[in-house]
């Protein structure tokens, strides 16, 4: 016998979840926005990625580079699920690879590590970003000026602790 | 008992069988006339209304490019004669529906001489009919007459004649003579068409497509020595969406056609399955995104594989070796990681360690040179003897600008540089 639902359940069930706008991050206070591209800088970045993908483990993210250079174990040492991650090589392709990843909506979080991005790549990377409510994350090693990240962050380590500073903050 | 007749307008024997196959979805108990499909819906009823049935009748239609009436009625040859003439009472059918009741299948003509006796005896409706005098259709039109009073009094007495799925599906499309396809473009807008019907008649078997050949017969102009041009596309994942397939086609037979383009304009679209699975096509969970979420992630991969490699799209599986960089596996599927006892490894690890020089307090790689502060180690890694570089004795290196993480060699003492805690 099938369980029969309240009309107020079944408008729960029904009722669009509240858009989030952030996604939690212990490092930042203001979280990583969703919809918009965050550049993250620094000696400490890849850790501070770790940080951020331990605390929410309920999205999945898609690792692209272009020359693998991850290391998996040291992501599961420091307690990120194999399952959460898709890496994928882009070599060339990174851009067709974000885009139809953002396009497809199946993940919540895209990083992808490029050290030289041009402002058309980034201008269509956030337009997808934007309608696919993702977060976007730009791993570099120097911070680039321009207008397309959202949110600009540097991380330093200092001993085992991160000090994360906030570059540059636009308003969403 | 209910059967729903879809009468075919105008006639096309192909595109019937296509239909008939599709519309398994609506029910297992299926059988064919010369241009009818009908389906035994009685059973159904908890599952959709006759109302519904229509309209779901009508989108497959619409999407297969055909016209055509739709009746449902008690009986077979009821339903069949109301697809016909729009009616359902003997008093508003005219006599020409006796074929109907006679042969529901068929359509058999062998009465038509019966028929027009009876239109110039001013016999006009099967209400009519039925009203005279039983003997007198014995003696005036011999045992047909008796046959098809016996078919029409007992309407419900018909033999069910059951359709049999085809072995193969193909589908084709014909193009236009004054239409010249070239390009992906322009013939993606037929595909998509074909793919509809052979989506909708997988969907029916209640299968998924995993396998297809996709085929393109070129003119046959004598100066053109490419006649036909054909891919295979296997899925990793089986797809039940239109999109996934033509998303994935674009990306593999739309990125041939920049590289070769074809040579003549294309006369005849193919496409057949060649592998399918038992899948459940039916529509997504309404209460919950998972399984749409789960199709786009497939789709995605499928066609990063397509366009990458297999080796360039992966999960990261934990593997049972001391050497670091055979500690990991690349996997289609992810799995569980185990607990790691071991030192902090680094985030970065380069594919091929770099030789390092030491110089005093710095350690030079090419034009890079980092000023070492602190070493923490050993840590000795050793296991596959066999192997020449068996034993290595890992640093962390904490430098002026970063954590390096550095191996020696303990036969030779060469430095090598082989990740960075980024």
């Amino acid at each position: 016998m099938k369980p029969v639902l309240s009309l107020d359940e079944i408008r729960v069930l029904l009722r669009k979840p509240d858009p989030k706008e952030y996604l939690p991050c212990s490092e930042v206070s203001s979280g990583i926005p969703l919809g918009s591209i965050t550049e993250v800088t620094g000696t400490g970045k890849t850790e501070f990625l770790t940080h951020l993908l331990r605390e929410n483990t309920d999205h999945r993210a898609l690792w692209v580079e272009e020359y693998f250079s991850v290391f998996p174990p040291a992501l599961f040492q420091r307690g990120v699920s194999p399952e959460q991650i898709l890496f994928v090589t882009a070599k060339k392709e990174m851009e067709w690879v974000i885009l139809n990843a953002l396009r497809s909506q199946a993940f919540s979080m895209v990083i992808f590590d490029r050290e030289e991005c041009d402002s058309i790549f980034l201008r269509r990377v956030q337009l997808a970003t934007e309608k696919a409510q993702a977060a976007t994350i730009w791993v570099s090693s120097q911070p680039q000026n321009f207008w397309t990240s959202s949110l600009q962050l540097q991380v330093k380590r200092d001993g085992s602790k991160l000090q994360v500073e906030t570059l540059r903050k636009r308003a969403v | 008992m209910r059967f729903a007749c879809i009468l075919l307008l105008p006639k096309d024997e192909v595109l019937q069988l296509s239909l008939a196959e599709a519309c398994l979805r609506f029910s297992p108990e299926i059988s064919l006339g010369s241009r009818t499909i009908i389906l035994e819906i009685g059973k159904c009823r908890t599952l959709y209304s006759e109302e519904l049935f229509i309209k779901r009748v009508q989108v497959l239609l619409k999407r297969f490019g055909l016209s055509a009436k739709v009746w449902i009625a008690s009986d077979i040859p009821s339903s069949v004669a109301g697809a016909m003439y729009g009616r359902a009472l003997p008093a508003f059918l005219p006599i020409e529906a006796l074929y109907c009741y006679f042969s529901p299948f068929t359509f058999d003509l062998s009465l038509e001489p019966m028929v027009r006796a009876l239109r110039k005896l001013g016999v006009e409706t099967l209400a009519e009919f039925i009203q005279l005098p039983h003997h007198s259709i014995a003696k005036k039109f011999g045992k047909d007459g008796l046959l098809a009073l016996h078919r029409y009094l007992h309407a419900h007495q018909v033999v069910w004649n059951r359709f049999q799925v085809s072995e193969k599906i193909i589908e084709q499309f014909n193009v236009e003579s004054h239409e010249a396809l070239y390009d992906y473009d322009s013939i993606s807008f037929f595909l998509k068409r074909i793919l509809d019907r052979v989506v909708m008649r997988t969907c029916g078997l209640g299968q998924l497509i995993s396998k297809m050949r996709l085929k393109f017969y070129l003119d046959t102009y004598s100066s053109y020595q490419e006649t036909e041009r054909e891919w295979l596309l296997e899925f990793s994942f089986p797809h039940r969406s239109v999109r996934a397939f033509l998303d994935m086609i674009r990306d593999r037979v739309g990125a041939d056609l920049q590289k070769k383009s074809l040579s003549a304009p294309v006369l005849r679209i193919e496409l057949e399955v060649l592998e399918m699975v038992k899948g459940n096509p039916s529509q997504f969970q309404f209460f919950s995104q998972q399984e749409e979420q789960q199709e786009n992630m497939n789709l995605l991969i499928e066609r990063i594989t397509n366009k990458l490699g297999k080796e360039n799209v992966f999960y990261a599986v934990p593997f049972e070796s001391y050497i670091p960089e055979r500690s990991w596996k690349k996997a289609m599927l992810p799995v569980k990681a185990k607990e790691l006892r071991l030192r902090s490894r680094p985030l970065r690890l380069f594919s091929k360690p770099e030789l390092l020089r030491q110089l005093d307090q710095y350690l030079i790689l090419r034009e890079y040179r980092w000023k070492i502060l602190q070493l923490v180690g050993p840590e000795r890694i050793t296991g596959e003897w066999w192997l020449d570089d068996h034993a290595r004795d890992y640093f962390e290196v904490h430098t002026d600008q970063e954590i390096l993480w550095v191996y020696r060699k303990p036969l030779t003492q060469e430095l090598f540089l082989h990740g960075v805690f980024d």
